[in-house]
């Protein structure tokens, strides 16, 4: 979906002469340059979809793998050249980010300036502002996001800041297109040279002024500089006083008799000073900052709180929230999941409509075509029909067992994601996790794995640390099931006769086995696995109403997904297995998890065949458990449900493990697994037979 | 050229550029030609981009609507 243009082929040596880099800069065009910069996330991908239209430019920037955006704007006839350029924090680059968005505010010579800001977080975004009008170019600070800042009661006298700054300071919310109207004619009057020279040329009410010797120095590098930089003169003596390597270094090609005197400008005032001047100016900006927030943003005393605001601190506080969890999971998951999807539907699928009638009729006509009770005709027929071919095993098991049950968690999954309840629980979860050396964060993959492990496991990538990457990754391969395995358990479990308050005792034992496993288990892996646990901070969205049209996008998007990759895998575990039974393998396989499953966990021998589904596809081992449970007793249901869900990773995740974890650690979370897997369901086992239960 | 279009995370409500979310996360199916995934660049979140015959559907009715 990106392409270079023609202006942006033939990428420039780092070290090229500015005019060269800048006439080859992406989307370099004879237009007035409208340049957008701010921290990320802030808005400015927004902003700029809102000035440019749907179609831009993405390339790489000069000499850099760093891609920046740029497209053109029409305001009123006129066009401009506008560049997205990436999240900076300081015109002190330390990322390659950074590095491209402060080389095309100094390389090229913009016409305006337009400085995002979250609104919320004006103290922390002043600093750039202030660094950005020191540059000198015309200047405009957008206060995005005001509608969050007026949701928590922030007022901010932007006329006043503006006055402060001397640069024009516009109050929008760029993704409902609220201000874009005065951002429009803002661009237009400043980047078309119909401003006034004072609103041009940023220029502060109260000069900031740095200490005596910084303020010698900058006025003694400024001297120094080459003619072209005259715009920007003092904010550049800044940046080479701060020791900007990349600024130097051009100054260094630029004019090498500067740079040298320059340098030693530096190091004399850093011999000199009684601070490192990068702290002096960073902490004299502070300040100023600190003052203009004083004297410009009004905070609420007793901030306004509706409903959404009360609804989301009793789910983020442990005495409410926690109910809440188990209120969720109880009506989503236990009732509408499990005994609707699990029970109600699967079983009308599964038994009425591919056990009564489609396979029935399917053997039967298959049995008509291919009557041979052996050689290739027997065969062929045992691919396709039977009790494990390709349409009557892999097509039932994907269509009437996997496919309800998937869609509704699916569409309960949307629902609570489209509500904004994901984030509160992290936060709610946030100390339990704590204790497993995990963190908030790790909610992210453990809720998506209870969608698919596979999936979930690549998401640890957002981790902090590698350490919470492992954890993440052993626990999801351990104690997290499955959206399908979810659903075939709960409505398997759901039928049990013994119930306490209209819940199954065997689906609160096999949550309170699998949940103590997965403390048990994080909390001891967090011993063993050297590190410290990473900080967790996020700022929370507002609760919102769910609206069905995302709900329904989302669930049929993940549906789609989810099909796509399991048919294949289904039909490929069929014709697995009949190649299998084929060439005896099959039976050898069983043969070897026959002693475990009937020995060590008491199930029936037909059992085993579930474990080895499992391993080809988790869900596909939880359909399997679906069609044996009517030979099963409730504590037999039980031990294999508890088993199967602790039990080894099915292919496609532990293949994903090992892409992000490597061999050994993938190998050693494989045993380790298969060992606690088989090691409590053993012992449940005993414990349940030796209690006498009946479930 | 490309075609952009915003989309909201649905864990942390960030508001980016769908070819942002696409081009971070491309990697993960074994099968199936792609889990087709929008990853949020604020929080990692992986979203689930709207399938294409729904997003045509979805155009082919919203400039009806623009025209009406």
């Amino acid at each position: 979906m990106s392409e270079r243009g023609e202006t942006l082929s033939g990428p420039l040596a780092a070290d090229g002469v500015l005019e060269r880099e800048a006439a080859a800069a992406p989307g370099a065009t004879s237009l007035p340059l409208v340049v957008l910069v701010g921290n990320p996330n802030v808005g400015k991908s927004v902003m700029f979809h809102n000035l440019t239209g749907r179609y831009v430019t993405v390339s790489n920037y000069p000499g850099t793998t760093v891609e920046v955006t740029s497209g053109q704007a029409r305001i009123e006839g006129k066009r401009f050249e506008v560049v997205d350029t990436p999240g900076m924090y300081s015109l002190l680059p330390i990322s390659d980010e950074e590095r491209v968005a402060r080389r095309i505010l100094i390389e090229r010579e913009p016409a305006l300036v337009i400085h995002m800001v979250d609104a919320k977080n004006l103290e922390r975004m002043l600093p750039l502002t202030l660094q950005l009008a020191e540059l000198g170019h015309p200047l405009l600070v957008v206060l995005n996001m005001m509608d969050e800042a007026e949701r928590v009661g922030l007022r901010i006298d932007a006329a006043g800041l503006s006055e402060a700054i001397g640069a024009r300071v516009l109050e929008a919310v760029a993704t409902s297109r609220r201000g874009m109207e005065r951002v429009r004619a803002a661009i237009l009057e400043l980047a078309a040279g119909e401003s006034s020279p004072a609103l041009a040329a940023p220029q502060l009410a109260t000069p900031l002024r740095y200490e005596q010797g910084i303020e010698a120095a900058i006025e003694r590098v400024a001297e120094r500089l080459p003619a072209r930089w005259s715009r920007s003169r003092r904010g550049i003596a800044l940046l080479l006083l701060q020791q900007g390597e990349e600024i130097t270094r051009l100054l260094r090609e630029t004019d090498p008799a500067a740079a040298a005197s320059v340098e030693q400008l530096t190091a004399e005032l850093e011999r000199e000073s009684r601070r490192s001047p990068t702290y002096a100016i960073a902490s004299r900006r502070q300040d100023l900052c600190r003052g203009l927030c004083a004297r410009f943003v009004a905070h609420p005393s007793a901030p306004h709180r509706g409903l959404a605001d009360r609804l989301s601190e009793l789910a983020i506080s442990p005495w409410t929230g926690v109910p809440i969890v188990l209120a969720v999971l109880y009506l989503g998951l236990y009732r509408f999941v499990g005994t609707f999807g699990g029970g109600t539907v699967v079983g009308w699928l599964e038994k009425d409509l591919f056990g009564g009638i489609i396979n029935p009729a399917f053997n039967a006509l298959m049995l008509r075509l291919l009557p041979a009770q052996s050689g290739w005709q027997h065969w062929t027929r045992e691919l396709v029909a039977g009790d494990y071919g390709v349409v009557t095993l892999g097509l039932t098991y994907a269509f009437a067992i996997v496919l309800p049950i998937v869609s509704l968690f699916f569409l309960f999954f949307s629902v609570l994601e489209d509500s904004g309840y994901f984030p509160r629980l992290a936060m709610l979860v946030d100390r339990l996790f704590k204790r497993i050396g995990l963190n908030g964060r790790a909610v992210i993959p453990l809720v998506l794995g209870v969608g698919c492990g596979t999936m979930a496991t690549l998401v640890t990538r957002i981790q902090e640390t590698k350490r919470e990457r492992l954890l993440t990754t052993f626990l999801l391969a351990l104690a997290v099931p499955c959206s399908a395995q979810f659903g075939v358990i709960t409505g398997l479990l759901a039928k049990g006769r013994a119930t306490v308050l209209g819940v199954s005792v065997a689906f609160l034992i096999w949550l309170g086995v699998v949940g103590l496993v997965f403390i048990l288990a994080g909390r001891l892996a967090s011993r063993l696995v050297p590190g410290e646990p990473a900080m967790f901070y996020m700022e929370l969205p507002p609760l919102r109403w769910p609206r069905l049209g995302n709900v329904l996008v989302k669930t049929l998007a993940r549906m789609k997904w989810y099909f796509a990759e399991i048919l294949p895998l289904f039909v490929a575990a069929s014709l697995f297995i009949w190649v299998g039974r084929l060439t005896g393998l099959f039976e050898l396989l069983l043969s070897l998890f026959r002693p475990l499953v009937v020995g060590i966990l008491g199930l029936p021998s037909a059992a085993a065949e579930s474990f080895l589904y499992g391993f080809f596809r988790r869900d596909f081992g939880a359909a399997g458990l679906f069609t044996l449970a009517p030979q099963m007793s409730g504590v037999q249901l039980l031990v294999a449900c508890v088993t199967l869900t602790l039990f080894m990773p099915c292919i496609a995740q532990f293949l994903v493990m090992r892409k992000e974890r490597g061999w050994r650690a993938s190998l050693a979370i494989a045993a380790i697994v298969f060992t606690v897997a088989f090691s409590v369901g053993a012992l449940l086992s005993a414990l349940l037979r030796s209690s006498g239960v009946t479930l | 050229m490309s075609d952009r279009a915003l989309t909201t995370c649905g864990y942390c409500g960030h508001r980016f550029d769908v070819e942002e979310g696409r081009r971070s996360c491309h990697a993960c199916s074994l099968v199936g030609g792609g889990c087709r995934s929008l990853r949020c660049p604020r929080c990692g979140y992986e979203n689930p981009e709207e399938p294409r015959a729904l997003g045509w559907l979805r155009r082919l009715f919203g400039r009806e609507k623009e025209r009406a």
